[in-house]
């Protein structure tokens, strides 16, 4: 009975992870940078929560009034990082993990600096700040119901419509796509954008679930990393296996092999790389 | 000529060297160099450090032990290298005369040796590690064998002889402090616990998955967890109705004023053990909170009250005189905010009262006292 409690929260968690994931995963597959940026943009949407509604519950109205606040500042966010990489669209891979790791430091930083450097939380909006049966937090099923719903919305859009068809083209061969016409410097923007407002939305999601703190960009940037390592750079639906799965292996797994729960992570992410280097959905190139 | 001046020169020391040198300290000031956390994981603890010692000075008209006091802060980033550096800077080009803070107990083992070096003592105004204490390092916190010792002990009386189970994070702050539980809770009658759960220290986002693995035979949890990890703890513990299957006692830190506005509703109720609650009944207690409450409106942490002691410490040990290492052994009683406690001569670590306290509206009430035990 309680591994089922577990492996069920294994669900939300990787339903929380997928939504953090996504973002660097889109951005990295179509610009081909990693952006270390991704965990202190979730730590901009949890903290502008906070900021906002504090700590106390809040109509649920309210808390998805602030999520969308969080989307716009994401967008925003997004905007002032595509203008910081352009110059170095040419440049390695280095040279950009070293500009957005210090876009990392400036923004979690001065998130530190507006708020405080204490420990805060979001409180789950009322209605859902209870338990179900008194041993399962309300919350955690609303987050499920969230990244299904943001899962559902992200594949739809990717297979099922022309914008979609057009980023996929985009990443396969963008030389003919802008010979055909299409701007595809457009394409780029947006996609970054979408992946930096998905990591402050997933930043109000998590609030309740991962508190606020310092540090806490590089600990979720870790997570997301391992998240995309493992599904396969650049895929949408390996981000959707990898975050199940490691929302599994944080919680089965730590409670099956207890003894093992510090290396598990890790552990899991060298077993599947050395069974498939690209990862679980990734194209070996 | 020079026999006058030998003369004068043995007159002067024979005649009143306690004077002499209190004339020469009377126009020196006292430089204190305090390495805290102002960034990384640790400054939220940092930040009442530094309000403590400040707020301290501020009310003894900025002087220690009568001399004109200068406070230098320096940031270790939570980081033992960083520290090292600054206890270097702070001995050598600064010439400090005593360095305090230290929160994190990796960066106050790197600051205690390069101070030993300097020949400069130090007063750790947190750091638990039990190792840490001896010539030259002075200690205002506690032992984290202390902190968990003192609760072994109330454990066995108020929550039954048997049927602990023990969780913490798998450091050396945690299992220290569960090693001193389960040492205070068997020398005090208590049998051996059940089961100790370690869960991998900065790294555990749900605590879910280990609260599972306690056995149905359990009585009761202890658990140590602090900061980031302590708000998980809690809030896991309660939304996952763990309030109704097991009781709990818990470490200072769980409930402490760092992390109580994020826990929220879901603290109500936490019986832990520390040094300190805000709610203590002394005229120097009442004192420190308002003046805390006056300058950052909340209750002052445990961290704030240590940092105000180790300040009170130094002015003592600089009010007697001589040299300051020397002092610091031997101020004797510190009438603190909570309650009056000693050095021990040995590894000059606090002999002190713990403090069973349980957290109702708004405050840590104090339910039991603890009293030092010579054992320990």
């Amino acid at each position: 009975m309680s591994l089922l409690v577990t492996a069920f929260d294994g669900i939300a968690f990787g339903c929380l992870l997928f939504v953090l994931a996504v973002g660097l995963t889109m951005i990295f597959g179509l610009l081909d940078v990693l952006n270390l940026a991704h965990g202190a943009l979730y730590m901009a949407g949890g903290y502008l929560a906070f900021l906002v509604i504090g700590e106390v519950p809040t109509s649920l109205a309210v808390f998805i009034g602030v999520a969308l606040l969080a989307v716009v500042a994401g967008l925003v966010l997004g905007g002032g990082l595509s203008v910081a990489i352009r110059p170095l669209t040419r440049r390695g891979h280095l040279d950009q993990a070293l500009l957005t790791m210090g876009l990392a430091i400036l923004l979690s930083e001065f998130l530190l600096q507006v708020a405080d450097r204490g420990f805060h939380s979001l409180a789950a909006p009322r209605g859902l700040d209870g338990s179900i049966a008194g041993s399962y937090p309300a919350y955690r099923v609303a987050v499920i119901v969230a990244g299904l719903a943001i899962a559902g919305a992200t594949f739809w859009i990717f297979e099922r419509t022309r914008a979609g068809a057009l980023v996929r083209a985009a990443v396969d061969d963008p030389e003919m796509l802008a010979a055909s016409g299409v701007n595809v410097r457009r394409i780029r923007l947006s996609v970054v954008l979408a992946g930096c407002a998905l990591a402050t939305l997933a930043g109000v999601l998590g609030g309740p679930l991962l508190n606020l703190r310092a540090g806490l960009d590089t600990e979720v940037l870790v997570l997301a990393l391992i998240v995309i390592v493992v599904g396969g750079l650049a895929s949408i639906r390996g981000a959707a296996l990898g975050a199940l799965l490691i929302g599994q292996v944080q919680t089965l797994g730590v409670a099956l092999v207890p003894e093992l729960a510090a290396y598990l992570l890790f552990a899991v992410m060298a077993a599947v790389l050395l069974w498939r280097p690209a990862g679980l959905f990734g194209r070996a190139t | 000529m020079r026999h006058a001046v030998l003369a004068l020169l043995v007159l002067s020391v024979s005649a009143c060297g306690g004077a002499a040198t209190q004339s020469a300290a009377d126009d020196s000031t006292i430089k204190v160099g305090a390495i805290v956390s102002q960034t990384g994981v640790y400054s939220a603890l940092g930040d009442d450090m530094e309000t403590a010692m400040k707020l301290y000075l501020e009310g003894h008209g900025n002087k220690l032990g009568g001399k004109q006091a200068e406070l230098i802060v320096a940031d270790d980033a939570g980081n033992p290298e960083t520290g090292q550096q600054k206890a270097k800077q702070l001995t050598l080009e600064n010439k400090v005369d005593v360095i305090t803070g230290l929160i994190a107990s990796p960066v106050a083992v790197a600051v205690a040796k390069e101070a030993g070096a300097q020949k400069t003592p130090v007063v750790i105004a947190n750091a638990g590690a039990d190792a840490l204490g001896g010539p030259g390092v002075f200690r205002v916190s506690y032992t984290n064998y202390m902190h968990g010792y003192a609760a072994g002990k109330y454990a066995v009386e108020a929550y039954g002889k048997e049927g602990a189970v023990l969780m913490g994070a798998d450091y050396s702050a945690g299992t220290e402090t569960l090693k001193g539980f389960e040492d205070g809770y068997t020398k005090a009658g208590g049998a051996k616990p059940i089961k100790q759960i370690l869960t991998p220290f900065g790294k555990t986002q749900n605590f879910q998955p280990y609260l599972s693995q306690i056995p149905s035979e359990a009585k009761f949890l202890y658990t140590f967890y602090a900061g980031g990890e302590a708000i998980t703890f809690a809030k896991n513990f309660k939304q996952f109705g763990y309030d109704s299957k097991i009781k709990l006692l818990t470490c200072q830190n769980i409930t402490d004023e760092d992390v109580l506005q994020a826990i929220g509703a879901d603290a109500e109720g936490i019986t832990s053990v520390g040094l300190y609650s805000p709610a203590l009944d002394n005229p120097e207690n009442a004192a420190f909170v308002s003046m805390w409450k006056a300058k950052t409106g909340k209750n002052p942490s445990v961290v704030a009250l240590q940092s105000w002691d180790a300040m009170q410490l130094i002015d003592k040990a600089a009010a007697a005189g001589g040299s300051l290492s020397d002092a610091l052994a031997k101020v004797g009683e510190i009438k603190s905010p909570r309650g009056t406690f000693t050095l021990d001569a040995d590894k000059h670590n606090p002999v002190q009262n713990w403090y069973a306290r349980t957290y109702e509206g708004g405050v840590n009430k104090v339910v039991a006292t603890i009293p030092p035990d010579p054992a320990s």
